[in-house]
């Protein structure tokens, strides 16, 4: 019996170890042939406005692995979760891939994060190709951490059949007059997605903030948004609002929301991106044709209209088992054609002068010419890159969360609340 | 005195349990019998709750903990955002367990009484609690959608064409009311078993004495399922406490972080801020909030099982 029992026993114990064995954190890609790929494309999808890109990116795949012999495992992750779920992976030390996705700004946020691969890709042929967007998104103070396939930006759209004799309105009051001439026709001057969260703040609010003289982080990446500058720009906006110019959902409602009145022929204007034309049929239908023209963005206190640079960074997470392998794929994704194909699929600017060389892209360019000649000089004009800061995510949150507040309450005092934020999210952050 | 276990045990041909006497065959039995769920147990919650523990007192980076004593609890007590999410999860917390308790105890009485369709009608109500959490949110976040949100359309035109959603007084009546719809059903399970334990005499003979429904309802029927019902407003209480799917779907702690509970502040402050740490800490201060109502759900099952499953 007591035999039995401490064979009993024993056999336990084993299973129990295998077990906690196998929930044990490993190395997934540690065969030296194979690296692991996140991105935001879904290749199962051959329907929505992303077809396209994730069909090139599988085009890109099947090359890479037929030219290196490197096989790569590719797992699709939705966009508004990609950022968090390889921090949590790198900072838990979990299963962490070998390339990501991510725009750039979350690169430098996070620089624990995302591996220095400055040595790694020294070489490669694309850096005496590519121009100064593609460092500047990608490089700082001298460390390259990603590598930009593309260069867009938030962009405003219009249509000038709906927006008749008005002319678009580049400046703060301007908005104000044109809006009241639109309203007496039963339109919105513009939809734009002005929500509670980081992307909101990044797309709508720090431009126009910044455009008004003011900042959202100071030079060592502490929150800065306490300013006049950013008082004036919720100052419009709620003028903007309670005189009915702009839907409610701007502030209120998800991106979707945001697109919507636009889509629907209610609002004349929309603040998109330079890739909205995949997702908004008025603007794949209508930029080729003249139906939808991209316009300037809105100059507060006489400051530049600015608009949101975002490259499509693809980049090394610390801790991935086959930098080198991963660089390597990085590299492949700026060759020349890569970059027309994939500025072809995501209506973007090559970030290596040479893709325009490329005849499908130079097709592609001559084709829709108004277009990718706006998004070039807005990128290179008017592209803003949000300065990095340690708390970067936590930061625009609050103070998307602070805006929205002053949005729906009218009688709150601006400076006050985003005083209040500001002082919170400054005590944890650095 | 013999606990359930040993009655259970002490069927035909099996032996008695005694204090002193040796282990048997039998003790063996039961002992390999509830291993697994014990190894289980300690691997799915002990272990994870000891380890929340001890990252409250840390900062993770990298993989690896570095210990900085109480730092993260005091960030969380002095955090103006803590004790926000604090009094919205007490206001949300005390509708939603009121509002729950009173519907289910109402339903209940009704479904005890001889009513046709008592089938048809219990299953109506028991469609939204077998439901996920998110597809339940995402249903209520649909209905009051701006433009197209049915009960947007039929009750903003009521409060000044306001959106419901973007007051934070409509947020969280919407988010309190989406998990009553969610949760009802089996609050009025628990109550209307609880209820048909009453034997009908006692009702019959206060009704011959001339005690009107409030009278019987208050001197007769609560006391007697006083137990269950403890039972019942101790498990909501915990629901609400850790409450985050419907949340996350349906307000996502907006307008501003006017919706934003504890469990919702706890999860953005580890999974969207990369802070552990401090998400363990609030985790540490909600694991003793619910575990005083989880003693007063304890006390109020074992009551009940002196009385016989009321």
């Amino acid at each position: 019996m007591r035999v039995r029992t401490a064979v009993a026993i024993s056999a336990a114990i084993a299973t129990a170890a295998a077990m906690l064995s196998a929930c044990s954190a490993g190395d997934p890609s540690s065969d030296s042939d194979q690296i692991v790929v996140w991105g935001t494309w879904d290749m199962e999808d051959d329907a929505s406005g992303m077809a396209e890109g994730a069909a090139a990116l599988q085009g890109m795949i099947d090359s890479f692995e037929s030219e290196t012999g490197t096989s790569v495992v590719y797992e699709s992750v939705p966009f508004d979760q990609l950022f968090q779920k390889v921090s949590l992976a790198v900072q838990s030390g979990g299963d962490i891939p070998d390339v990501v996705e991510t725009a750039s700004q979350e690169v430098f946020s996070r620089p624990d994060v995302f591996m220095d691969i400055t040595s790694l890709l020294a070489d490669a042929p694309f850096q005496s190709q590519v121009g100064e967007s593609e460092k500047t998104t990608c490089v700082h103070d001298g460390v390259r951490r990603c590598v930009a396939v593309n260069i867009g930006s938030t962009a405003w759209f219009y249509s000038p059949s709906l927006l008749g004799d008005v002319a678009w309105p580049q400046t703060d009051e301007e908005w104000l007059t044109a809006g009241a001439e639109l309203k007496a026709k039963g339109l919105y001057i513009a939809s734009f997605y002005a929500g509670r969260d980081a992307a909101g703040v990044e797309q709508t609010w720090a431009p126009a903030i910044i455009s008004a003289g003011g900042e959202i982080f100071d030079a060592n990446g502490k929150p800065a948004w306490a300013n006049d500058a950013t008082v004036d720009v919720v100052t419009w906006m709620r003028e903007l609002l309670a005189r009915g110019y702009v839907p409610e959902t701007n502030f209120t409602g998800d991106f979707a929301a945001g697109e919507q009145p636009f889509i629907d022929g209610d609002a004349v204007g929309l603040r998109g991106g330079s890739w909205s034309a995949q997702f908004v049929p008025p603007l794949a239908e209508g930029l080729p044709t003249g139906d939808a023209v991209v316009g300037a963005a809105p100059s507060i206190d006489g400051g530049p209209g600015y608009v949101t640079l975002y490259g499509q960074g693809w980049a090394v997470p610390e801790g991935a088992a086959n930098p080198e392998d991963a660089a390597a794929f990085l590299a492949h994704l700026m060759t020349p054609s890569n970059q027309a194909t994939w500025a072809t699929a995501a209506y973007r600017i090559p970030t290596n002068a040479e893709a325009f060389a490329d005849p499908g892209f130079a097709e592609v360019f001559a084709s829709n010419q108004a277009f990718y000649t706006a998004i070039q000089n807005l990128t290179d004009d008017y592209g803003l890159v949000l300065p990095t800061s340690p708390c970067y995510t936590e930061a625009l949150t609050r103070l998307g969360e602070t805006l929205q507040t002053l949005m729906l309450d009218s009688n709150a005092d601006a400076m006050d609340a985003l005083l209040a934020a500001q002082n919170e999210v400054a005590g944890s952050c650095g | 005195m013999s606990s359930p276990i040993d009655a259970a045990l002490a069927g035909p041909g099996s032996p008695r349990i005694r204090a002193g006497r040796p282990a048997t065959r039998w003790t063996w039995l039961v002992l390999a019998l509830v291993a697994p769920a014990a190894f289980l147990t300690v691997v799915i919650q002990v272990y994870p709750t000891l380890y929340s523990f001890y990252l409250s007192f840390g900062e993770v980076k990298a993989g690896k903990v570095a210990l900085v004593g109480l730092d993260n609890y005091a960030w969380v007590f002095s955090s103006p955002k803590f004790w926000q999410s604090t009094q919205v999860t007490i206001v949300y917390g005390a509708a939603f367990v009121l509002l729950t308790f009173a519907i289910a105890m109402a339903l209940a009485l009704a479904f005890n009484s001889r009513i046709r369709g008592k089938g048809f009608y219990l299953t109506v109500i028991f469609v939204p609690w077998i439901l996920s959490e998110i597809t339940s949110g995402v249903i209520w976040r649909w209905m009051f959608l701006r433009d197209y949100g049915v009960l947007q359309n039929l009750l903003g035109p009521l409060f000044g064409d306001v959106t419901i959603l973007a007051t934070p007084v409509g947020a969280i009546t919407v988010l309190v009311a989406s998990n009553v719809w969610k949760s009802v059903a089996f609050a009025l399970l628990l109550l209307l078993t609880a209820l048909q334990t009453i034997s009908t005499e006692i009702d019959e003979a206060a009704r011959l004495d001339g005690a009107g429904l409030f009278r019987r309802l208050a001197s007769i029927t609560l006391p007697l399922i006083r137990p269950t019902a403890t039972v019942v407003i101790a498990f909501m209480a915990i629901q609400a406490v850790n409450s985050i799917g419907m949340v996350m779907s349906v307000t996502e702690g907006g307008p501003g972080s006017s919706t934003e509970i504890l469990s919702l502040f706890m999860y953005r402050q580890a999974m969207d801020f990369g802070k552990f740490g401090v998400g363990s800490a609030v985790a540490v201060v909600m694991f003793f909030v619910n575990l005083v109502f989880a003693l007063t759900y304890l006390r109020a099952l074992s009551k009940q099982s002196a009385l016989g499953g009321r």
